[in-house]
């Protein structure tokens, strides 16, 4: 198999990392930033991937763990100033009167535990398989299972509560 | 299965992914999936269980859809490229790397080869070739033609060529006729000519010599004073080492005529 180039690789998997950076972070910066820091991490390394048919979960692998070392090192050195409250505001969206959105969804999944979920984001944002997730996560089959079985449970409970507020926002907008 | 372990099961299913192709799902799906192949169905449809299957599968897609609404901003594409061409450096290829490889392989290669052709060409045997050859020339000049030992001492150790041997005990009832300075791969190695008394040929000034050399000019050169004997084009060799330098003693004649001069 043909290593694709890097402009190659970007093209093909940008979007779907984007789409779970934005997931993990729910902000429009993080997100870029984490996909960006994602592909200089693959600018520098990925000559070391030596299957090409693994770039996908290498990429998605590389920025999960990225992910997760930068929320380490927030909890460790926690910024409470401005800058917390700022990027705070963005993604708190006013609950739509028509239903769920992705808005909606996105806040919803913010809310549950957070090992869950990368777990939760995968299952729904890409198609794949539960071996690739577990790699992904450097967790056994097993072990997605669980928390996506735990992890889909919360999320119902969130979206449910979204939807009763959403609907009660309506009906006070209405009223 | 009963239909709640299906639920349970199904309740991690994906439609349209590779999730309808792992056999973990199968079972489930034979009991839930009415848009299953008949042929591929080992259990009977479960027309409750089928209608919970058709709401999971709506409702999946339906959250899927709010996940791939999300789009990256239009510029994030060239944002990527851009850092890239200016901050980082190209990404090795494989192909790249891999002559890379290649490349090194060869530079030590071709150095293991040149090492060990010179030492090869510094070897002992090929080092008691040169000097019997050197011998048995038809014409040689010697540096200096002279029976004074002393003599030639001295112009030894001007030529900087080894001149502090020391004589097998029987070689001294020979008569020294001078000696010359020759060069093996630049180091300087000294070789003294004597006659044994034996009638000389026509045209030959000498038929015994004594070579001396830097013990470590000369690879796998005898280490002790234990003489290595050989015979080889009408002449015999006796080669040993004492007090760091290598001594070829040479002679027209056979290994009989050789040791007494020891």
């Amino acid at each position: 198999m043909t290593v694709p180039s890097f402009e190659g690789v970007v093209t093909q998997f940008y979007q779907p990392l984007y789409k779970f950076a934005f997931s993990l972070t729910r902000t429009e910066a993080d997100a870029c930033d984490l996909t960006q820091q994602t592909f200089y991490i693959w600018a520098t390394k990925g000559h070391q991937l030596r299957d090409p048919a693994k770039t996908k979960t290498w990429l998605f692998t590389t920025l999960h763990r990225t992910f997760l070392q930068r929320r380490r090192k927030e909890l460790r050195f926690p910024h409470q100033e401005l800058i917390e409250t700022d990027t705070a505001l963005p993604f708190v969206e006013p609950v739509s009167a028509d239903g769920l959105d992705s808005a909606q969804v996105l806040e919803a999944l913010g809310r549950i535990e957070e090992h869950y979920q990368a777990a939760v984001a995968l299952f729904y944002l890409e198609d794949c398989s539960y071996k690739e997730i577990a790699e992904i996560l450097d967790v056994p089959i097993g072990t997605v299972k669980s928390r996506l079985t735990r992890g889909l449970g919360r999320l119902k409970e969130m979206l449910s509560n979204s939807g009763s507020s959403g609907r009660i926002g309506k009906a006070q907008h209405d009223s | 299965m009963t239909p709640e372990e299906a639920k349970r099961i199904l309740a991690l299913y994906r439609p349209g992914s590779a999730d309808q192709d792992d056999p973990a799902f199968a079972e489930a799906l034979d009991l839930a999936d009415p848009g299953r192949q008949p042929e591929r169905r080992a259990s009977p449809l479960d027309p409750q269980l089928s209608r919970w299957f058709r709401e999971h599968c709506a409702a999946f897609l339906g959250v899927r859809g709010k996940f791939l609404d999300i789009q990256p901003p239009p510029a994030l594409k060239d944002q990527i490229l851009a850092e890239y061409k200016s901050h980082v450096t190209p990404m090795r290829s494989p192909r790249r790397v891999a002559l890379a490889r290649v490349a090194c392989v060869l530079v030590v290669a071709t150095f293991l080869t040149v090492f060990f052709i010179r030492r090869a060409q510094r070897d002992f045997s090929v080092y008691r070739q040169r000097v019997v050859a050197q011998a048995l020339r038809p014409s040689y000049s010697m540096d200096m033609e002279t029976n004074n030992l002393a003599g030639i001492n001295t112009y030894l150790a001007g030529r900087h060529a080894p001149a502090d041997y020391v004589l097998p005990p029987n070689l001294k009832s020979a008569v020294p006729a001078g000696c010359a300075v020759i060069d093996w791969h630049g180091k300087l190695v000294t070789m003294l000519c004597f006659r044994s008394g034996r009638p000389l040929g026509p045209g030959e000034v000498a038929d015994l010599w004594l070579f001396v050399a830097n013990q470590d000019d000369v690879v796998n050169a005898p280490t002790s004073v234990s003489r290595v004997v050989t015979e080889a084009d009408r002449m015999a060799t006796a080669s040993w080492s004492q007090g760091g330098q290598l001594y070829t003693l040479g002679v027209i004649g056979d290994e009989g005529v050789l040791q007494k001069y020891f």
